[in-house]
């Protein structure tokens, strides 16, 4: 059987120091720029991105796919289980838990137009998902640090989805905007999993 | 993909204005690294230039754009970390050589061909009705796999 998240996490990788600096810079500097495009709905979510940056920082340091969609994820045609994941070469050496926004398309799935909906089985998939996480990575865990990992994970999220694209060989991110076609689709992406009651992630609301 | 409106030819094409390279001369390329056996790659990029080749199409030979060319260490430190989850990559050199139009010398990678098909093709084939145990199973399995 094969694993994902919880594998980088045990590899964790070393960068030195001025370079871990120049990330959270540009992290900084990203969210801050969030902060002045996007519209205040977002507010909470980039404030608590930029409150927890110093612990994310602090998170182990692990490669990480960047592009885990339904493309790049090769399964087993009877039962689903992993068995491999192409299109590595923008993974990249940054704190656990920024690419883990991903799984949320395994939960749910997406409508050009109306956005986010959530499969039946949401709760149980959303629930063993943290469960066989925090299981791997640490059973010891604190609340404290899962509350780092989910804000890395809302951190990665917006980076994402608040920005143009990042590939290699694409023009310099800016924020999105709504008055092109791929803006407005991030935007609803952005609505569908921050601020929209039935589809928001649940740790944004809950405690669990 | 499994768009029936996709037209991989187009793609190809499109790949082999950016270079200096022929198609057969890949292709004939990847039939020297590997034994005998070629076929296309159903979906290609814009990028670079994909085939299956060798015994039972077990090998992938991938041609890419020398600018675009792959970063070896991350993929070296991929299959490091993530074992059998991600192709050993290995560089086998370079064809052709730069224009002055602009067109490209390509490098050249065999991987392992990998198991299984991609998650996208799995629920176009199998995904429908969303509810059923098998469905519900199918998406438990892979979120603990992707999890642990």
């Amino acid at each position: 059987m094969s694993s994902f998240f919880a594998l980088s996490w045990k590899s964790p990788q070393i960068l030195e120091q001025a370079q871990l600096d120049k990330l959270q810079q540009e992290y900084e500097r990203d969210l801050r720029s969030l902060l002045l495009a996007l519209p205040p709905r977002f507010h909470d979510a980039i404030r608590r991105c930029l409150q927890a940056l110093p612990s994310i920082m602090a998170l182990p340091i692990v490669l990480a796919h960047k592009d885990f969609g339904d493309f790049n994820m090769l399964v087993d045609p009877d039962t689903c289980h992993l068995l491999g994941v192409i299109d590595w070469a923008e993974a990249k050496l940054e704190p656990f838990g920024l690419n883990l926004y991903a799984v949320e398309n395994l939960m749910s799935k997406f409508h050009l137009r109306n956005g986010a909906s959530r499969y039946p089985d949401y709760n149980t998939l959303y629930f063993t998902f943290w469960q066989t996480l925090k299981a791997e990575i640490g059973p010891d865990l604190s609340d404290a640090e899962i509350h780092t990992v989910r804000s890395a994970m809302l951190l990665g999220f917006l980076l994402d989805r608040g920005f143009t694209s990042r590939l290699a060989n694409m023009s310099e991110p800016v924020p999105i905007s709504d008055d092109d076609r791929e803006g407005a689709y991030n935007m609803l992406v952005l609505d569908s999993f921050l601020s929209r009651a039935e589809t928001k992630f649940p740790f944004l609301t809950d405690m669990y | 993909m499994s768009d029936q409106n996709y037209d991989v030819e187009q793609d190809v094409a499109t790949f082999f204005t950016k270079t200096t390279v022929t198609r057969s001369a890949c292709d004939l390329r990847a039939t020297e690294l590997v034994d005998s056996g070629l076929q296309l790659v159903p979906v290609q990029g814009a990028c670079s230039y994909t085939v299956y080749a060798g015994s039972e199409l077990g090998s992938v030979i991938q041609f890419r754009l020398e600018s675009l060319a792959l970063p070896l260490e991350t993929m070296e430190l991929a299959h490091q970390v993530y074992g059998t989850l991600a192709p050993e990559v290995a560089l086998k050199g370079q064809i052709g050589e730069d224009y002055d139009d602009g067109r490209e010398a390509l490098v050249v990678y065999v991987m392992p061909r990998m198991q299984g098909i991609s998650r996208l093709d799995f629920i176009l084939a199998y995904g429908f009705p969303e509810d059923t145990p098998k469905n519900c199973d199918a998406r438990l399995t892979l979120i603990k796999d992707a999890a642990t």
